[in-house]
């Protein structure tokens, strides 16, 4: 059998330091909650799992129910690929669950906003910040207007603490006219329409 | 029901009021299926602090702090900086190309530079003759067709320089030392990093041989390497 690899690196925010500090961002930017886990591409017709740097994920098995939704939920033709993170270990929240974040279209000319269009929340629902996500289970990744980033950005560190652990890093911004350009280039390569917003650990 | 594109939807964002707190949840949509609320009960225990403890300089002025807690904010304002300062020249970068391509095609002597005049002063956006380098072929093939090979080719690197190796006994050169290093049982001490690259001549030739849009579509697969300056340039 042919090794097959995912079509892209998953894309890579740049780093944008602490949200209060940031500067004025050019265009209509969204927000989602950094989640701390594992970065992840799901081949949806086989449930294959790669890492940031396409490498199989070697703990996939611990993902077999998740998988199993997203198999049944994602229409495989029309979603070949999904970019996803993987929650495992790192903390005891949501083990063997996986958030989608986004789709990688077959063809490179849809926006983020028509991409995550596409997952309706009656049927995938979101993953929204103040619930704690069971175990083995299948979200898309909560989407905060631009308007309520910098609420969001003193809000999730309470939390973490409610919590008990780091479950949230911080924020991701995506342009909401950035596409997902595939490369295989660079596991490490930055796209610009993306960036990530960390509080310091 | 599964999903495909066609299932378009609007998609709400996060409230803009009634930001909820853990348990209490106001303003925000009843939980989905697989949902579970916050349960102050079942608060996981915070993990001990694996932070390493290193011996602490005394500092009895509080000047060595007073410095430290400068780095550390001018550290975060840098980072700041720096990610919109990145964001604004790659995106320049790619608004520009479309423009390099098109004023550079079926040219033999190309501009090395396109400029963008600002109320601030001039902007220069340099495409030189560097190349990212791709991990094969793939991406070319559909753009360049059984073209490829005139104007990319394989690079590798054994701990020797691949380019230098003259074409012709490449191969076999290659076979010999794999065979050596088997024969005193050290295959396993050779490494070969591969790749794909623009033949030397690529940058040049590219404007007069290929069409723009060829030379767009490359670009996404191969990206030139462009830097944007601007000192000097009034």
């Amino acid at each position: 059998m042919t090794a097959f690899i995912p079509p892209t690196y998953p894309l890579r925010p740049i780093n944008g330091g602490p949200l209060n500090k940031a500067l004025p961002k050019s265009g209509d930017w969204s927000y989602e909650p950094k989640y701390n886990g594992w970065r992840t591409l799901v081949h949806v017709p086989t449930g294959a799992m790669f890492n940031r740097k396409c490498e199989r994920l070697s703990i996939e098995s611990e993902f077999a129910p998740a998988l199993r939704l997203l198999r049944a939920t994602l229409d495989a033709e029309a979603f070949e690929w999904v970019d996803c993170e993987a929650l495992e270990r790192r903390h005891g929240i949501g083990r063997g669950t996986l958030i989608v974040l986004d789709v990688i279209p077959h063809e490179n000319k849809y926006d983020y906003g028509q991409r995550r269009a596409w997952l309706t929340p009656g049927i995938l629902p979101f993953l929204y910040p103040s619930c704690r996500p069971e175990d083995n289970a299948l979200f898309q990744s909560a989407r905060i207007d631009a308007k309520l980033a910098d609420e969001y950005w003193r809000l999730l560190p309470t939390y973490n603490v409610h919590f008990g652990c780091g479950f949230f890093e911080g924020l991701v911004a995506k342009r909401t006219n950035s596409l997902y350009p595939k490369q295989l280039r660079s596991a490490t390569e930055e796209y610009h329409l993306w960036m990530k917003h960390r509080w310091a650990f | 029901m599964r999903y495909t594109p066609s299932t378009v939807v609007d998609q709400p964002t996060m409230p803009a009021a009634g930001l909820a707190t853990p348990g209490a949840a106001p303003g925000l949509p009843a939980a989905g299926p697989g949902l579970k609320k916050v349960n102050f009960g079942g608060i996981t225990k915070k993990k001990e602090d694996t932070k390493t403890a290193y011996p602490v300089v005394p500092d009895p002025n509080g000047q060595f702090a007073i410095i430290a807690a400068r780095i550390k904010q001018r550290v975060d304002e840098f980072d700041a900086l720096e990610a919109a300062l990145e964001t604004d020249k790659k995106e320049l970068r790619c608004l520009v190309t479309p423009f390099y391509f098109t004023n550079s095609h079926g040219k033999a002597d190309v501009a090395s530079s396109v400029s963008v005049q600002s109320a601030a002063g001039e902007v220069l956006v340099t495409f030189q003759n560097r190349y990212k380098q791709l991990p094969d072929e793939r991406s070319l093939v559909p753009i360049l067709g059984e073209h490829v090979a005139s104007y990319f080719k394989q690079s590798f690197e054994l701990k020797i320089d691949g380019d230098k190796l003259p074409a012709d006994g490449a191969d076999d050169l290659l076979a010999k030392l794999q065979a050596l290093f088997a024969e005193y049982n050290a295959a396993d001490a050779l490494s070969v990093k591969e790749c794909v690259k623009p033949q030397s001549d690529f940058h040049a030739k590219r404007h007069l041989l290929l069409t723009t849009e060829q030379n767009m579509a490359i670009d996404e697969a191969c990206p030139i390497v462009a830097m944007i300056k601007t000192k000097g340039r009034k």
